[in-house]
């Protein structure tokens, strides 16, 4: 009874949410154009003749978050095959430690550090290239150190989940430890492995706080990853405050949440899809 | 100041019988150095109680019409509608500055530049200039990095008023969240240049002058200083002039005390400090 009313409950506010959301977006349409709004690079809400188009904000969000999987995924993934599967018991508890600590740390801090010294090192490090500290690099190896014990945590359990009799079966056939993994744990443990990407990149793409602070605030869309974006959350969390209600500007921040909301739809959607093709 | 901010500073103190509330409308400019003397104006008078709203100039000379406040804050000077509006309905409302917002040039200490023009900073953040040799030839021809505020502060907003006349900030010039990470940048990165409260200035960057103007407390009051205007409280003065609570919270904020809190906030005080 209880179990069944939370979930009801839960399902409630999640449509309540999205209503909400895509009800008071959709009033952006009746002002600016379906083309304006996605095609536009230009977002200038406040001015006289105002402008929404959030292109450019949109390749903010996927540059940066296509960066962070980039770091993050290699790493997080080559840190899980280690704990799972070599060193020693007391190695792995100690790194184990050492990712929950990370995954503990809020995002404002990481904000913080990136912007008093990860900006000024990138500076000093390519003194020809980053032009400003604060670019798609600095954001993407802040959300990196919130990715990777995310990755590292649901990778290992997706590769623990294996049984271990097939694990024992291919080692006494006289297969080593490496051509185990890659023959028979990786690939029984990829729909718990696509799972864990799948979390991790939605965490990333809605992850507001770092790229607020670090990722440059620039409206551009960027030609490099020195360069200074302005993801789609950053937009929202730094207008939200002061827009007037039931504006265009108010409906349009409205829409960018549901264009948010698209993005991690369509990606657990194909996710899924994938999932199940892999099961068959 | 279209933005739409209503935050209430409330002191609950209910049920004392001579308690007594002062009402606050008006400018978002205003309202952050507005809810510091309410504060500290709370921590003398213990009975008082304040509420503060910031929704805009305009929306608080309209509540001192329909008498729904006290105190009408303002970043800019009475309109001629209003002053139409006045003798039409007999009231006569009177203006007290009560600090000035004025705006600094920052750059990097190593930076070799000490004055820049409106139209200069015009240039470099509309995207017409992109290199520091383009300001000044001894300078190395390296890009300009320019910082701003937030769109939605108010600082930013009274830039591109009164520097940008209106015309779009260049997509690369990169909007930061708070004016601590604009100085931030500046000290770390020596081809930025950003806009700051005055108040923010620190010894760890390079405030340039202005039309070859510095920006001081001087230079601010008497308004030659071009990046500043003056920021007020209208009272009702039909009756004369205030008194009870408004008449004594305005003294307050005139007061060395209030005129100290105002540079907290990044602007400069209007009248003497401790």
């Amino acid at each position: 009874m209880l179990v069944t009313g939370a979930a009801l409950l839960t399902m409630v506010i999640l449509f309540g949410i999205f209503f909400f959301l895509i009800s008071d977006g959709v009033r952006v349409f009746g002002k600016i154009s379906l083309r304006e709004f996605f095609l536009s690079t230009r977002w200038y809400p406040t001015y006289e003749d105002a402008e929404f188009g959030i292109l450019a904000l949109l390749s903010g969000t996927l540059a940066v978050t296509g960066l962070t999987l980039l770091i993050s995924i290699p790493l997080g993934f080559i840190s899980a095959i280690f704990l799972a599967e070599f060193g020693n018991r007391k190695t792995h508890d100690f790194l184990k430690y050492v990712f929950e600590l990370t995954a503990g740390i809020p995002s404002v801090v990481l904000g913080s550090f990136g912007l008093k010294y990860i900006s000024k090192w990138l500076m000093d490090l390519f003194p020809m290239k980053v032009w400003t500290g604060l670019n798609i690099l600095n954001a993407s190896l802040m959300l990196s150190v919130l990715a990777i014990p995310y990755f590292v945590t649901l990778i290992e359990d997706a590769l623990k989940a294996v049984p271990v009799d097939q694990k024992e079966a291919s080692l006494a056939l006289g297969a080593n430890m490496t051509s185990t993994l890659f023959r028979v744990l990786i690939p029984q443990a990829r729909s718990g492995i696509l799972n864990a990407i799948i979390l991790g990149t939605n965490r990333i793409i809605g992850e507001t706080m770092v790229v607020l602070m670090i990722a440059g605030g620039a409206t551009m869309i960027p030609q490099s990853i020195f360069d200074p974006v302005r993801p789609l959350t950053a937009a929202i969390a730094g207008e939200m405050g002061e827009v007037e209600l039931a504006s265009t500007h108010y409906f349009a921040l409205f829409m960018i949440g549901v264009v948010l909301l698209m993005i991690s739809l369509i990606f657990t959607v194909t996710a899924m899809r994938l999932k199940r093709g892999m099961r068959r | 100041m279209k933005s739409f901010v209503t935050v209430f500073v409330l002191l609950m103190l209910v049920g004392t019988a001579f308690g007594s509330t002062l009402v606050i409308k008006g400018s978002n400019t205003v309202y952050p150095v507005a809810q510091l003397w309410a504060e500290a104006y709370k921590e003398i008078n213990p009975d008082a109680e304040i509420s503060i709203e910031g929704a805009g100039s305009s929306t608080g000379i309209k509540a001192l019409f329909n008498g729904q406040t006290d105190i009408a804050n303002s970043s800019r000077w009475i309109k001629s509608s209003e002053i139409e509006q006045m003798n039409k309905e007999g009231k006569y409302f009177i203006p007290f500055i009560v600090a000035y917002d004025g705006i600094a040039i920052v750059v990097n200490k190593s930076l070799e530049i000490e004055n820049i023009t409106v139209q200069q900073l015009y240039d470099i953040y509309s995207g017409k200039v992109t290199t520091w040799n383009q300001i000044d030839s001894s300078l190395p021809k390296v890009r300009i990095v320019p910082l701003s505020r937030d769109n939605a502060s108010g600082t930013f907003e009274y830039f591109v008023e009164h520097v940008m006349k209106g015309e779009k900030l260049a997509p690369q010039v990169q909007q930061l969240a708070s004016t601590r990470a604009e100085v931030e940048q500046v000290m770390q990165n020596r081809y930025a240049i950003g806009y700051i409260g005055m108040g923010y200035i620190t010894e760890d960057v390079k405030a340039l002058t202005v039309e070859n103007i510095e920006p001081t407390v001087a230079n601010v009051n008497s308004g030659a200083y071009p990046i500043s205007r003056p920021l007020f409280m209208f009272v009702d003065a039909t009756n004369g002039l205030p008194t009870g609570v408004t008449g004594d919270f305005l003294r307050f904020a005139l007061s060395p005390e209030g005129q100290s809190a105002v540079l907290s906030v990044g602007y400069v005080n209007a009248y003497g400090i401790e």
